[in-house]
């Protein structure tokens, strides 16, 4: 009767004991724990298990459906190949922020209430950040700052959210909230995990900070744990719908015009969760399934895309694009893994891809959406765009200087790993199918006119690309993004607080000095006003001072005796 | 087991053993000790048993010598002072424990002496809670009293006249209790406390019943210290012996205070001291000034053990506070806050003594470096201080809350916002010696002798019982709900 314990803990409670091993047994270790969370994840059965009394509400760690099921199951997988990827870390404390984020993560994903949730969300925020700071430079840490206020600032909004609706229905069990008010709170605190447009700032900035092992977590879990939330309770808002398809063109956008390889990644993240947000708000059947293929996809090709980037930046030392190239020949593993997944998430036909942009694609026809159909079409000119580039100057463009060697044998074990299974999933679909939540009508990829669509767009794509190759080169130059206006809000904040603020604390302290002035010798005799020591010589409290004839204590007993007598007899 | 007479052996077993301690002193001086840690432990387990029968199978009613009452003297145990025998007979065991390197460094000439008046002492205060009998209590009260007056008188230079003091009000406290007692029986011609319930509803419009309340007002006030008849505590017991105060102060106040409750809301109706007189409204304004004095003067002292003492009488204010709102929810702070109460100050002042023990000065300004010489008695320090101001989960903090809800039940907001506002003081104290201790500055001019990093803890026979005092202090503030709801509610009186 092993009915199995929620994914999370395994991961939780393992990373508590990270720093009692060492060398091999730690990698060993790890990986354990990944495979043990695999077995563990197949004795799970669909319902809700493992509640918990707080509060007068019902706590359930353990919400298991075909929904949960999916994300857990391409989490726990994508994790464990993180954690390959990053088996030759020798920092306990990388490992055990990872492994904190990895089962907070997947405690969001296998909560069934809102409680439970939010307490997961919080500790994935606080976790994840570690993953930025311990890359130890001056950037990275001002970048995780960033990226925890603004988590922090959108924990809050979510628990306001999460309170008001829980106060108006009585129940935290995790469903569409309730009120106005609350769904808005709600949908701010989710949408910001899931780089929402005006709130997005926080993830190009930080995930390039990161360490070369922890962008590739970061790139897994945040943002899919906020698409997954948006999957759960707001499927089928219109508003969301083309808040996905504005994130898929405007993250592409930016992406074109990225030098750094990871900043360039981190724009097409938001591009990926654009789509999956488009396919969650149109909210049919297929829009959904469709949603989450791609998310399952995203996670395979843009992990991947994260490793190939962190290798080369660790083994070359370089991150930009004007300082890279020719690569190709020397990191031949990488190279071949990276145009795997650039054809991934350009959606070329025989990869992963293709299947669940395809599936995007007709499930707006479907549900007559023509102007999301569009955006994201656009978008996946972007994307193809922005890959060709990538690689291109990334592995092929003429460099001499460069020198590097191929990624360590885990690496490239994990990369390949993943490659394979790209293709596997884009070569057989229906193992992607059969595991999608929402039962639909069954869905056919290789249809000819999807195929030679694709091969259409790919040609002029292709030809642009060659044709105006001067002007998609990359430039060393900053772009503005909306963080701009962030910085400067804080800016003048910075400035509100130092100065006006400041003066009106500094003259309220004095004047409240001057008081505590008094305070202070009374406290220090609280006799002091009654009589003065003037014999003593000191002003100080001293019980030899004020020691009294013990008459007058026997007296005041008298007294009150008296009093009381007298106070009785006449109230009776 | 259920058939040994554990409420006669509670008291019997500590007075003869208080006399054969001396000879057993002529033979063997080393058994002392031994036979004092023999005797407390017997009452420890004796008042477990008595509680546990209490709260399974109802009040016990023991006749001594088998004359019935309400001629013949009777022990009766209910949940109240089931409960208060529990701690007082604890509290003695843990700080029997520690009394032993406190004796040796102190007085070690006269140990044999000392041991017998603490087993007198603990004999009285056990007697006065565990007695039927208004009279019977005045004995006990007598016997603890006059144990405790030597005891101090022990101690340092000013313990005898602080000795002596004491001995001048304990004895008008005594002297008006017996006096209430007298006019008591003059009117209703009875001293069992369960026959005068019944008899006194009818008696209480005559003159005599009420001047007998005003002397069990005062004299009651006396004993358990209540401002501002509290004048005997700071002397008594900053100048006893470290080991005496530390038994002292925590338990004789609080045995007053049960007093207090016994007489005022159980041998007379509740509603007679909340409705009939303006008792309670006498009660809650003595308790109230007295919390603030009690702080404030603590802020002035120098002397921590002295500055404790005031903390004391803030305490006892607490307590008479609680019972002052003549409701359910303060009723319950009060019991709760003599159990809390008496763990914390025996922390304290067993902190007092062991710092003493190891030839640490009680002055506030010169305890720089403590926490690095005893680590682990300086923890202990601070968990119990931060139980007295009142900060989750110690049990202070409980105690705090029900008295907090007592005031709000009765509408008393002046008495919550002295509640509170004592809370913020204590804080003050409190941290005033943590900040001394673990963040003074090392190598001041007074310490220099001693080499301030290494480290000196108190001997384990001392730490240990500190450390299971600190972890009562906690756990019996994690498991007060379970207390609150399965003893103390048996306790108050249904027309609360």
């Amino acid at each position: 009767m092993i009915k199995g314990i929620p994914p999370g803990f395994i991961y939780l409670l393992g990373a508590l004991l990270v720093p009692f091993w060492k060398g091999r047994i730690k990698q060993v270790y790890l990986l354990l724990l990944g495979f043990l969370s695999l077995g563990n994840l197949i004795l799970l059965e669909t319902g809700r298990f493992w509640t918990i009394r707080f509060l007068n509400y019902d706590l359930i760690l353990l919400h298991v459906d075909r929904l949960s099921m999916a994300m857990g199951m391409i989490f726990i997988g994508i994790g464990l190949l993180a954690l390959l990827y990053s088996l030759h870390v020798q920092e306990d404390g990388q490992q055990v922020a990872a492994l904190l984020y990895m089962g907070s993560s997947l405690g969001v994903i296998f909560s069934g209430d809102y409680f439970s949730l939010f307490f997961f969300w919080e500790i994935m925020a606080i976790a994840s950040t570690f993953l930025i700071w311990y890359r130890k430079e001056k950037a990275s840490l001002e970048a995780g700052f960033r990226y925890l206020l603004m988590h922090i600032i959108g924990g809050c909004i979510l628990f306001t959210g999460i309170i008001l609706h829980v106060v108006s229905t009585e129940t935290v069990l995790l469903q569409s909230p309730a009120g106005s008010l609350a769904s808005w709170l709600v949908l701010i605190g989710f949408g910001l995990n899931a780089a929402f447009l005006p709130l997005h700032t926080w993830l190009p900035d930080a995930y390039p900070e990161g360490t070369p092992t922890g962008s590739v977590f970061l790139s897994i879990f945040t943002t899919k744990t906020g698409v997954y939330a948006l999957a759960r309770c707001f499927s089928g808002t219109e508003w969301v719908a083309y808040m996905g398809g504005a994130m898929a063109l405007f993250g592409v956008i930016y992406a074109l015009l990225q030098n750094d390889i990871r900043r360039l990644i981190s724009y097409h993240i938001i591009s990926q969760v654009g789509y999956m947000v488009a396919g969650i708000g149109v909210g049919t059947a297929l829009s959904t399934n469709g949603g989450i293929a791609h998310l399952i996809n995203n996670l395979l090709y843009k992990t991947l895309l994260f490793m190939g980037m962190g290798s080369v930046i660790q083994m070359t030392g370089k991150k930009k694009l004007t300082e890279l190239g020719g690569l190709a020949t020397k990191m031949p593993f990488t190279c071949a893994t990276c145009v795997i997944a650039s054809l991934s998430i350009s959606g070329a036909p025989g990869f992963n891809g293709f299947i669940s942009k395809g599936m995007l694609l007709s499930a707006m026809a479907e549900s007559n959406q023509p102007w999301l159909e569009w955006m994201l079409r656009l978008a996946s000119v972007g994307t193809f765009l922005s890959f060709t580039k990538l690689c291109f100057f990334t592995f092929f463009a003429k460099n001499d200087r460069i020198e590097a060697k191929e990624a360590s044998l885990n690496m490239c074990l994990a990369m390949v790993f993943v490659a394979l299974l790209c293709l596997t999933l884009g070569l057989y679909p229906t193992i992607l199918l059969s595991i999608l939540p929402y039962p639909s009508a069954p869905y056919h990829a290789y249809t000819l006119s999807h195929v030679l669509g694709v091969f259409q767009l790919f040609l002029w794509t292709g030809l642009i690309f060659i044709l105006a190759k001067n002007a998609f080169s990359p430039h060393a130059w900053i772009i503005l993004d909306f963080d701009y206006f962030y910085r400067m809000a804080f800016k003048w904040m910075a400035w509100f607080f130092k100065g006006p603020l400041h003066g009106l604390r500094i003259s309220i302290q004095e004047g409240c000095s001057r008081k505590v002035q008094g305070l202070i010798q009374f406290s220090k005799n609280p006799l002091v006003f009654i009589e003065n020591p003037s014999k003593g010589g000191t002003k100080d409290y001293d019980e030899n001072l004020y020691r009294k004839p013990m008459g007058l204590g026997v007296l005041l007993a008298i007294l009150f005796l008296f009093f009381y007598s007298l106070i009785y007899l006449i109230s009776s | 087991m259920s058939h040994l007479p554990f409420p006669i052996l509670i008291i019997v077993v500590p007075l003869i053993s208080a006399f054969l301690m001396i000879l057993l002193g002529w033979l063997r001086k080393s058994l002392c000790y031994l036979l004092l840690i023999f005797v407390l432990g017997i009452t420890t387990l004796s008042s477990f048993m008595i509680l546990e029968e209490v709260l399974w199978k109802g009040s016990i009613h023991y006749r001594l010598g088998g004359w019935l009452p309400p001629w013949g003297i009777e022990y009766v145990i209910d949940p109240l002072n089931g409960f208060v025998l529990l701690i007082v007979s604890t509290i003695s065991l843990i700080i029997g424990i520690t009394s032993k390197p406190m004796v040796e460094r102190e007085f070690p000439e006269r140990a044999i002496y000392f041991y017998c008046l603490y087993l007198l002492q603990i004999t009285g205060l056990l007697g006065i809670v565990i007695t039927g009998d208004l009279f019977n209590l005045y004995v006990f009260l007598e016997i603890a009293s006059l144990a405790g007056y030597a005891l101090i008188a022990i101690g340092e230079e000013g313990a005898p006249f602080a000795s002596f003091n004491y001995m001048i009000y304990g004895t008008i406290g005594a002297c008006f209790y017996l006096l209430g007692v007298g006019y008591l029986y003059i009117e209703s011609g009875s001293l069992n406390m369960a026959d005068l319930t019944k008899l006194l509803p009818g008696l209480l419009s005559s003159k005599v019943t009420l001047i007998a309340f005003a002397f069990f007002s005062v004299g009651i006030a006396i004993k358990m210290a209540l401002f501002p008849l509290h004048v005997w505590l700071p002397d008594a017991y900053t100048y006893a012996p470290s080991t005496v105060s530390t038994l002292v102060a925590p338990l004789t106040t609080k045995v007053g205070a049960y007093v207090m409750i016994r007489v005022m809301v159980n041998v007379f109706p509740p509603t007679f001291f909340t409705e009939t007189l303006p008792a309670a409204l006498l009660l809650r304004w003595m308790a109230g000034l007295g919390i603030l004095f009690g702080c404030l003067f603590a802020l002035a002292q120098k002397d921590l053990k002295r500055m404790l003492g005031y903390v004391l009488i803030a305490e006892i204010g607490y307590i008479a506070m609680g019972i002052g709102f003549g409701n359910r929810n303060g009723l319950t702070g009060a019991i709760l806050h003599i159990m809390n109460d008496g763990l914390m100050m025996a922390c304290l002042f067993l902190f007092v003594g062991a710092i003493t023990l190891k030839g640490w000065p009680r002055k506030i300004d010169q305890l720089q470096g403590l926490h690095q010489t005893m680590p682990l008695t300086s923890a202990a320090f601070v968990l119990s201080g931060l139980s007295v101001i009142g900060v989750p989960p110690t049990c202070g903090f409980f105690s705090k809350w029900y008295l907090v809800l007592g005031a709000i039940d009765a509408k008393q907001w002046l008495s919550a916002a002295i509640l509170l506002a004592s809370s913020l003081c204590n804080a003050i104290l409190f941290f005033r010696v943590i900040e001394k201790a673990y963040f003074g500055k090392a190598g001041n001019e007074q310490r220099i002798e001693r080499p301030i990093l290494k480290r000196d803890e108190a001997p384990l026979i001392v730490l240990i019982p500190l450390w299971v005092l600190t972890l009562g202090v906690i756990s019996l503030g994690l498991f007060s709900g379970t207390i609150i709801s399965n003893i103390i509610h048996l306790t108050i009186p249904a027309s609360f």
